[in-house]
């Protein structure tokens, strides 16, 4: 006799799916995270409220870990097909909420092979490779393609204002930006953009100089090269860069304000030359962050909206040097 | 995550991940604890302090108070060899599967935690202590 069986929210979501795919390598992180979206209508930029709703959708309780752990931000675990999620009840929110997306992610990837045995899944014992997939998973999910897109030119590229309004970590924004504006757009503004960042505890007991600054971050967008043999790649920085090597950026330090140069003799025409801007973020004074953004001359008017909100200090000329 | 446990050593590793210096440790204690003092409990060169101090610590290390009073000697820990043996019996459990967004090497906090997420989830009782005072 035929006996019906009852699947979890979240199995029935993952049964829906992957009806049609037997393989991990052709799950799309873009299209997997639209299907959760729609399925459960949640905005383009969802918060923790939004993903606490989005758990009890798809049926997953979700647990605070204990403070005495907080090397583990996340976990999921099952019991049976009884999935929960726990999250660190010490993280600022922002990492709650990529940490729930995240493991939102882990807890379908083994709900795919749960209600498809023949699916050959990711292994999500893989960390090296498990993370890379449900962090990609968590910007898609956290910063929609066509509202992030549309709100940043409305903003003129202001990444740190787009982060504000999102309720989104910068550092979450700058590794989103590439996917959003590929150099196949063909599309200007072309930019670069780092983000130097101090370690938290030195800022918080206030101990952080500007040494501690290193590029930690960084996008390049709409074809942005740091390519052996070009300028970009001997003037801008690298990720593991120093700020105080850069005498723009240490100046804009000092004056405790944005400022701006204009880095010419990048190319043989005026218009490959570039606009820097550098806005330090200095909590109480003390030096944490710097948002540096190098934009082509040709897309300068693409960013007016960035520019009227900082009115950095004019450095004026700098020829091949930051 | 420190391989022993005992409070030296416990309280040098938790400032060295903290990336603190000694000077930062006791500015952030708002000077419960002195730099000079600090350094001569990691080195092993002066008893356990009192609770006030490690409380102090606690919060700037972001870790339980239960877990420098174990290393100190205040109050019991399970013993070891107890939460492995639990820990063993969740890997053990077929039906049971988690996986962390952390370090892979979990520490004894961290088995201890799944043991009591495992008991909260199945309803069975691994572990010889009350959860809630875990």
């Amino acid at each position: 006799m035929w006996t019906p069986t009852r699947l979890s929210p979240l199995d029935e979501f993952a049964s829906a799916f992957i009806a049609d795919i037997d393989d991990h390598t052709q799950v799309r992180s873009e299209a997997l995270a639209s299907a959760v979206r729609s399925r459960y209508d949640l905005p383009p930029f969802p918060g923790i409220d939004d993903l606490r709703v989005l758990c009890g959708a798809l049926g997953i309780p979700l647990w605070n870990l204990p403070a005495a752990v907080p090397e583990t931000w996340g976990t999921n675990f099952a019991y049976g097909d009884e999935v929960h999620i726990g999250v660190q009840s010490g993280l600022r929110l922002q990492a709650q909420e990529s940490t729930i997306v995240h493991e939102i992610r882990e807890a379908l990837e083994n709900a795919f092979h749960r209600v498809k045995p023949a699916y050959v899944p990711l292994s999500t014992h893989d960390n090296r490779q498990m993370n890379g997939v449900s962090d990609r998973f968590a910007g898609y999910m956290l910063m929609e393609t066509d509202a992030s897109r549309a709100l940043l030119r409305e903003l003129g590229f202001d990444f740190a204002e787009f982060a504000r309004r999102t309720g989104r970590s910068l550092p979450a924004v700058l590794l989103r930006l590439q996917q959003l504006f590929p150099a196949s757009a063909g599309s200007t503004p072309v930019i670069g953009t780092w983000l130097f960042d101090a370690d938290w505890p030195r800022v918080e007991s206030r101990q952080a100089q500007l040494t501690d600054l290193e590029a930690r971050y960084a996008a390049k967008l709409h074809g942005f090269t740091q390519r052996k043999g070009k300028m970009t790649g001997q003037v801008f920085p690298r990720i593991g860069s120093r700020l105080a090597d850069f005498s723009v950026l240490r100046e804009a330090v000092r004056r405790e304000r944005p400022c701006s140069a204009t880095i010419t003799g990048m190319g043989l025409l005026p218009d490959t030359d570039y606009l820097v801007l550098a806005e330090p973020i200095l909590p109480r004074g003390v030096p944490w962050r710097m948002l540096v953004t190098a934009v082509r001359l040709d897309g300068v008017p693409d960013i007016a909206p960035l520019l009227a909100r900082l009115r950095p200090d004019d450095l004026g000329e700098r020829p091949q040097g930051l | 995550m420190p391989e022993n446990d005992s409070l030296p050593t416990l309280l040098r590793e938790l400032r060295e991940r903290s990336s603190l210096t000694l000077r930062e440790v006791a500015t952030l204690t708002g000077g419960s604890v002195s730099n000079a003092y600090l350094s001569q409990l990691e080195q092993g060169h002066r008893p356990s302090p009192n609770p006030r101090i490690l409380t102090e610590l606690a919060k700037v290390y972001r870790v339980s108070v239960e877990r420098l009073f174990e290393a100190a000697g205040y109050v019991d820990a399970p013993e070891p060899s107890e939460i492995d043996r639990a820990y063993e019996q969740v890997l053990a459990d077929p039906k049971f599967r988690f996986g962390t967004r952390g370090p892979k090497d979990l520490s004894q906090d961290a088995k201890r935690m799944f043991v009591e997420l495992y008991e909260q989830t199945t309803g069975k009782k691994l572990l010889n202590v009350d959860p809630d005072e875990a």
